[in-house]
């Protein structure tokens, strides 16, 4: 396995794991109750996770383009253009997941609100991630790095 | 901790400081991913359908020259949502309990528009490759 394929399969078993974590705040905050000292981590631990599996994404794209990409529209333009829609919620979940972060351990005690405004933009980071995992998923089976 | 002492808590300047920090957070976390649906349906609207002869010939920076304006966008927005949040609070006062109850008092609209915002930006994501 060279290093590249080596990365990539870091960077699926990352997001697989960011989209578990991701659940975890948008279920425990639902209700607004404030942030116990371990949900404070989690939600950390969380976004870490996800900001991995991104920036391990961004390093790996470069060579996804110019080696692994025209293999994939050569077996499949729909996989090819899939891996596209992939890139664009990869970005919601960045952004929603951040954003979502900052606020959940920004919020006051009585700001019960935002927290949930929190776990809903947690909720659609964690879709979102779904929708990520199963697209770079199958692109990956169509064509990868490890070939 | 004796009874006497006063119940621990925050101070009200700082609480709102977060309050209204926590704000610009919310709004940067729905602008970003606007702000990115955005630039990608100027991009199409520029470039025209998804062609995957032109897909195949698009380099990889676009995507990150994407995600910095969206970045960028984001933290406008943010911005935005901060200084909203901020004045709310000048015009009821400065006691977080009653600045976070009353200035969240559109809470749930707020909810309803937040998910109409990010459905879109979802379904589009979805469907524009
Ligand atoms: C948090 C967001 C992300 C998640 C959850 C995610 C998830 C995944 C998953 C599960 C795979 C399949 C791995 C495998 O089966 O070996 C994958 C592949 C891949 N991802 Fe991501 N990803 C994310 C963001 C990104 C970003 C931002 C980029 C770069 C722009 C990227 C580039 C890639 C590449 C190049 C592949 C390999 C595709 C192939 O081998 O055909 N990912 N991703």
């Amino acid at each position: 396995m060279n290093g590249t394929a080596w990365l990539e399969s870091m960077h699926g078993h990352l997001g697989v794991l960011a989209c578990a974590a991701l659940a975890h705040p948008a279920i425990r905050m639902r209700k607004g109750a404030p942030l116990s000292s371990g949900a404070r981590w989690s939600i950390g631990l969380t976004t870490l996770g996800v900001v991995g599996a991104f920036a391990t994404g961004l390093v790996i794209y470069a060579r996804y383009v110019a080696e692994v990409r025209p293999f994939v529209f050569r077996a499949s333009a729909q996989a090819g253009l899939l891996f596209e829609t992939k890139e664009h919620l990869a970005f919601l979940v960045v952004g929603t997941s951040l954003g979502a972060c900052a606020c959940a351990l920004l919020a006051p005690r009585e700001a019960r609100s935002l927290r949930r405004l929190a776990s809903l933009l947690y909720a659609l980071g964690a879709l979102a991630c779904l929708g990520t995992v199963l697209l770079g998923t199958h692109v990956a089976s169509v064509a990868t790095f490890a070939r | 901790m004796t009874t006497a002492d006063p119940p621990e808590g925050e101070h009200p300047r700082h609480a709102r400081l977060r309050l209204d920090l926590a704000w610009g957070a919310l709004g940067f976390g729905v602008g970003a991913p606007s702000s990115y649906m955005f630039v990608r349906l100027w991009e199409r609207w520029r470039d025209g359908e998804g062609d995957p002869g032109l897909v195949l010939r698009t380099a990889h920076t676009g995507f990150v020259w994407r995600s910095i304006i969206a970045l960028w966008g984001g933290l406008l927005v943010g911005a935005l949502a901060h200084t909203l949040s901020h004045r709310a609070a000048l015009r009821v006062g400065s006691a977080p309990e009653v600045t976070s109850t009353r200035a969240l008092r559109g809470e749930h609209r707020t909810a309803v528009l937040l998910a109409l915002v990010l459905g879109a930006v979802a379904a589009l994501a979805a469907f524009f490759p």
